[in-house]
């Protein structure tokens, strides 16, 4: 391995750890470049075309970090929604104080993710990103963003606790935490169902999987606009790039067959399940949230996929790849033409958001239609139920539809027809990123890889196209019936949609747990008393229960000092 | 430099009598005579943290160090530095030294102040005693010394509250040692021996008389387990957070609980030995023991205010998180185990140290009242959250390395249950020292004023005042600008101002900062998963 790679593979996660460790302490307006600058090492690294594995045995456990070409690609995803959410970030300033440390952390971490060579690193760069992400979440202070804090740290420590525990048992499995090993081993059958089980769980609740989704929609309209991006963009990618990394998802089938079938089933769940609450959303980033909780049941279902089908080209990674690239970038462009809809002209915040949201339903020609192809190409490979697969896809394509309707109908009522000379350096922005987001899906895998996002061919156009078709029909006539039935209109689901019918029971159980100690402490304590007087009552002096209490007096210490003197007695006896 | 090096009594000797001469030359001192307390205090500490490093290289260069004397007609007195000894002296020493530098600070002012150091330095007497006991008769002195010597330390405000938990801690441990001295004289009486590292003899009277091994040992385990706060014998460990900061930073990190922990270390694998204590059916009830004491200590850390007695509930926790490593036959989980010895020390040293500085200047104790600290100590408060993400496991903290080691090494051994225990443990941890460290950082400062208990000092008030002016949001854009350049720069100019003495706070820093530093580099030379993995090679080659 080059110098220069080993360089670019140091510096490409700590860079944004030096500039959240060192920036913090004197953060200001001024040095917010350095959160841009945080991600520039990782994409001259993906744009390097250098492969290699760097083993340093004193970091950590003996830390290894990995690169290749899936991994340059994912590595320019993340990095580019890092650097577009940096370059727009000027809104995170406005807070009572700096988020540059959390900001280069998580970045860190997300970065680390892609790099990760072994299972220690991978859940050292998991668990960096998922706590610097608490502070960017309740940055504004305000109530609902500290609840959404609570909700997503209480999810955290779930997906963190199942994450450790199946980690911990791949790796005693395989023998060895190197994650090739660990791929390995699972397709072989030697390290069983329960960790690597544990493993898909765990990076679920990061990906946001139904039902483990119920903080995404609560921390997306809480978080500050570009933490949003990065949100949806980078850090949830986390989860699938875990799966991507852990599971034999590339290559010969052989894992489990239940972790397949059931990322299958739960990611075509979610794709519905997420489409359709955003649809009936009400508010642009909670519209945003869900379209992202469906576009994760997307890429769960192509991992799901790529486990159950043999796949020795290695699409399944690639696909998952170019599909993490994209989406990606739709979304945080999306986010960001949402969080300028106030400021910027209606037109252009419309025609950016349409534009990425015509990409992000997958019609002909955008970044989306490749994805969806590659996609396509992995479902279909799928023994028996391939054709059934790749037409769910496309109904699902349809829901995307709506949703995308449904979002660009609440920006054109937020956005104000009068702005015209405020803000046109957002403006300018907003076009950059329409640009992005058309050429960067196309041209990145090109230049990183060397492979191409397929266009497609005639029928391939049409197969993009009738979906998105049908979803414009049924929202014209969505339209029309709320035009008849106006009653329709005010079906809605709250943000955080289960949780508020499970309601304050759910966040007291989860949320609860972390900030709400008072009632668990009310109720452990009138459980104490309770046991306490049960016990009095039933005479039984409670020795047991309250050997605390009860040796705080002396008569019992007396009685154990006697009973100690005859055994000592005994014992000396017995053995002279 | 040679003698010093050479085989014989001369360190472990020498390492005991850095702090017994310093305890007997401060005895006499007057209270007003800090100059002379501190240099005898801090030139004694330093010494025997020299004395520690000579000894570990010279260990390593495979000498032997072993001072002994006659007691009693066929029992010995013995020290001698054994691998794992020098692991525990070798942290004693150096959280003696911070904790020194620390409760210099601490005690400014107040009476009998000969008195807490004489007897502060008879404590670490006691403790580098335990460690270097080379058969159980010498650790049972040692044990016993260290009861003594640490009730005037607990009771040192004399107030009612502290006399209190000074007569639970007695009872407690007295009754204890007592059980200890029961076990080691049953066993001395049946084996003939209770020296450490002959674990050979122990074997050839199991085949006799495995019931009787049996039973000294649960007594022994009894004994200890008073001392590592096992459930059910944990009870005076809570109670004895009226000692003042610096006893507490030292009983929970090196002195009294680690002896405990360490005596179980050291009765499984030097006095039994891990294939016999197996063969014997002890170490798997042990284990469910600790696993039990792991998950009670957790939640009831939970439900407590108070900000030490929640630090105490999770000591409980923490400790049996080393006997449950040691009960468990693999390389990993036994790394794991002597590993948490100088983990858990370095992350509770810290907690501690904090909470004493929170108390001391802001007069702050509970955790309530930790809002906007972050802002107003930032350095302080940093320590704090790495030590307390250390606790709950975060990596790349050294709380975490432990963890993985125990982890690993219990699947190691099929013994896939500990995983459950030890994800239970972390999401309790996570959601007792979260949310002080959210509050910390995100919380909102609380008025004190308000609190009835709020003992704060002159300085608490208008370092408050402080972070409320930090805090307000000027209206005016420019007057923004202005401010915000203001509270950038207010930093640079009054940083260590603002984190007060730093006798208190330098410990802190220094201890602190270890749990990251350890952590990152967990796999380079010398760091205490290293060592621990060293030991736990030859432990284990030794198994079957």
């Amino acid at each position: 391995m080059s110098p220069l790679a080993i360089v670019l593979l140091v510096l490409a996660p700590l860079t944004p750890l030096l500039v959240g460790v060192v920036g913090a302490p004197r953060a200001g307006r001024r040095r917010w470049w350095l959160a841009v600058a945080a991600p520039l090492p990782a994409l001259v690294l993906a744009g390097s075309g250098l492969d290699g594995e760097l083993h340093v045995p004193v970091v950590l456990l003996g830390a290894t970090l990995e690169i290749d070409g899936i991994r340059r690609l994912l590595l320019a995803a993340v990095g580019l929604v890092w650097l577009l959410a940096a370059a727009s970030g000027r809104s995170l300033l406005d807070g009572p104080t700096s988020p540059l440390a959390a900001w280069g952390l998580a970045a860190s971490g997300s970065l680390g993710v892609v790099l990760a060579g072994d299972t220690i690193t991978l859940y050292t760069a998991f668990a960096v990103m998922t706590f610097a992400a608490y502070p960017l979440v309740i940055h504004r202070g305000t109530d609902d963003a500290r609840r959404a804090g609570r909700a997503m740290i209480a999810m955290a420590v779930l997906g963190e606790a199942l994450l450790l525990s199946g980690l911990l048992l791949v790796t005693v499995g395989a023998g060895d935490p190197a994650l090739g090993t660990v791929r390995a081993a699972i397709a072989g059958g030697e390290v069983g169902v329960l960790g690597p089980a544990l493993v898909t769980a765990g990076f679920a609740v990061k990906a946001g999987l139904v039902p483990l989704h119920l903080w995404l929609p609560l921390a997306h309209p809480a978080a500050p606009v570009p933490a949003s991006a990065v949100l949806s963009g980078a850090m949830i990618k986390a989860g699938v790039i875990g799966w991507l990394l852990v599971l034999p998802v590339a290559g010969p089938a052989g894992a489990p067959a239940v972790i397949g079938t059931a990322l299958l089933v739960v990611g075509t769940v979610t794709m519905f399940t997420g489409a359709g609450f955003g649809v009936l959303s009400s508010a642009p980033k909670v519209v945003l949230a869900y379209s992202s909780i469906s576009q994760m049941g997307v890429l769960a279902m192509i991992a799901g996929a790529g486990l159950l089908a043999s796949d020795p080209a290695g699409t399944t990674a690639f696909a998952l790849a170019v599909y993490v690239l994209h989406h990606g970038l739709a979304k945080a462009v999306l986010f960001l033409a949402a969080g300028a809809a106030e400021v910027a002209r209606r037109r252009v915040v419309l025609g950016v958001a349409g534009l990425a949201g015509l990409a992000l339903a997958g019609a002909p020609l955008t970044s989306g239609a490749g994805a969806k192809l590659l996609a396509k190409d992995v479902l279909g490979a799928v023994p028996t139920s391939g054709g059934l697969l790749t037409t769910t896809l496309s109904v699902g394509s349809i829901a995307t539809t709506l949703l995308v309707v449904r979002l660009l109908a609440l920006l054109a009522a937020a956005t104000d027809p009068a702005s015209t000379t405020a803000a046109d350096a957002a403006t300018t922005g907003l076009w950059v990123l329409a640009a992005l987001v058309a050429l960067v899906p196309w041209a990145v895998p090109w230049v990183v890889t060397g492979e191409v996002v397929p266009v497609g061919d005639l029928g391939a156009v049409v197969e993009a196209s009738w979906p998105i078709a049908v979803g414009l029909v049924l929202a014209a006539s969505a339209v029309v019936l709320v035009r008849r039935r106006p009653g329709v209109a005010r079906i809605a689901v709250p943000p955080g949609d289960l949780l508020v019918p499970l309601g304050r029971v759910g966040l007291r159980v989860s949320g609860g747990a972390i900030e709400r100690g008072q009632q668990i402490r009310a109720a452990v304590g009138r459980w104490r008393t309770r046991g306490r007087n049960r016990v009095r009552d039933w005479e039984l002096p409670g020795r047991l229960m309250t050997l605390d209490e009860q040796l705080t007096r002396w008569r019992p210490t007396g009685v154990a000092f006697l009973a100690l003197a005859v055994a000592f007695a005994w014992v000396l006896r017995t053995g002279s | 430099m040679r003698a010093i090096l050479s085989e014989g009594p001369f360190l472990p000797l020498a390492l005991v009598a850095t702090s017994l001469i310093p305890a007997l030359l401060i005895f006499p001192l007057p209270d007003r005579a800090e100059r002379a307390r501190r240099t005898i205090n801090l030139a004694g500490a330093a010494v025997k943290v020299v004395l520690v490093i000579v000894l570990a290289i010279g260990l390593q260069a495979g000498q032997v160090y072993e001072a002994r004397a006659s007691f009693l007609p066929g029992i010995d007195l013995v020290l001698r530095a054994d691998p794992i000894p020098v692991l525990f002296v070798f942290l004693s020493a150096l959280l003696w030294f911070t904790t020194t530098v620390y409760a210099v600070g601490y005690l400014d002012s107040g009476t009998h102040r000969s008195r807490f150091f004489g007897f502060f330095s008879l404590c670490v007497t006691a403790t580098i005693g335990i460690a270097l006991a080379g058969n159980l008769v010498t650790f049972l002195i040692f044990y016993e010394l260290l009861t003594v010597t640490t009730y005037p330390l607990v009771v040192h405000s004399g107030d009612e509250r502290a006399r209190a938990a000074g007569r639970t801690y007695l009872r407690y441990t007295i009754t204890g040692g007592a059980v200890l001295l029961l076990g080691t004289v049953w066993l001395q009486a049946v084996a003939g021996t209770t020296a450490f590292g002959e674990t050979e003899i122990l074997r050839a009277v199991a085949i006799e008389q495995p019931g009787v091994l049996q039973a000294i040992f649960v007594l022994l385990i009894a004994g200890l387990g008073v001392k590592a706060a096992l459930i059910g014998l944990h009870g005076w460990l809570p109670q004895a957070m009226a000692a003042p900061a610096p006893v507490s930073a030292l009983l929970h990190a090196v002195a009294v609980v680690k002896a405990g922990a360490y005596g179980v270390v050291r009765v499984i694998h030097d006095l039994y030995g891990a294939p016999l204590a197996e063969a014997l059916d002890l170490l798997t009830p042990l284990a469910i023991v600790a696993a039990a004491t792991i998950v009670y200590g957790s939640a009831r850390a939970l439900a407590q205010d108070d900000l030490k007695r929640r630090l105490a509930y999770s000591t409980v926790s923490q400790l049996s998180y080393i006997v449950l490593g040691a009960s468990i036959l693999s390389l990993a989980s036994i790394t794991g185990a002597l590993a948490h010895l100088v983990h858990q020390g370095i992350q509770k040293v810290t907690l501690f140290y904090v909470a004493g500085i929170l108390a001391h200047d802001l007069g702050i104790t509970r955790v309530s009242e930790l809002g906007g600290l972050g802002r107003q100590r930032p350095v302080t408060m940093a320590m704090f959250s790495l030590a307390a993400l250390g606790m709950i496991g975060v990596p790349p903290t050294v709380g975490f390395m432990t963890k993985w080691e125990l982890g690993t090494g219990a699947a190691d051994a099929g013994s896939t249950w500990v995983i459950a225990v030890l994800v239970v443990s972390t999401a309790l941890n996570a959601a007792y020292f979260l949310p002080p460290v959210a509050r910390v950082w995100f919380g909102a400062p609380v008025d004190l004023d308000t609190d009835a208990e709020g003992g704060a000092e002159a300085a608490g008030p208008i370092d408050r005042d402080a972070a409320t002016a930090g805090r307000d949001e000027p209206g005016g854009a420019s007057g923004r600008g202005q401010r915000a350049t203001e509270v950038a720069r207010a930093p640079d100019q009054r940083l260590w101002h603002r984190e007060g003495d730093p006798w208190l706070v330098l410990p802190a820093v220094f201890t602190g900062s270890s749990v990251l530093i350890l952590g990152v580099f967990a796999g380079a030379p010398l760091s205490p998963i290293d060592w621990a993995r060293d030991i736990a090679i030859v432990l284990v080659d030794a198994l079957p």
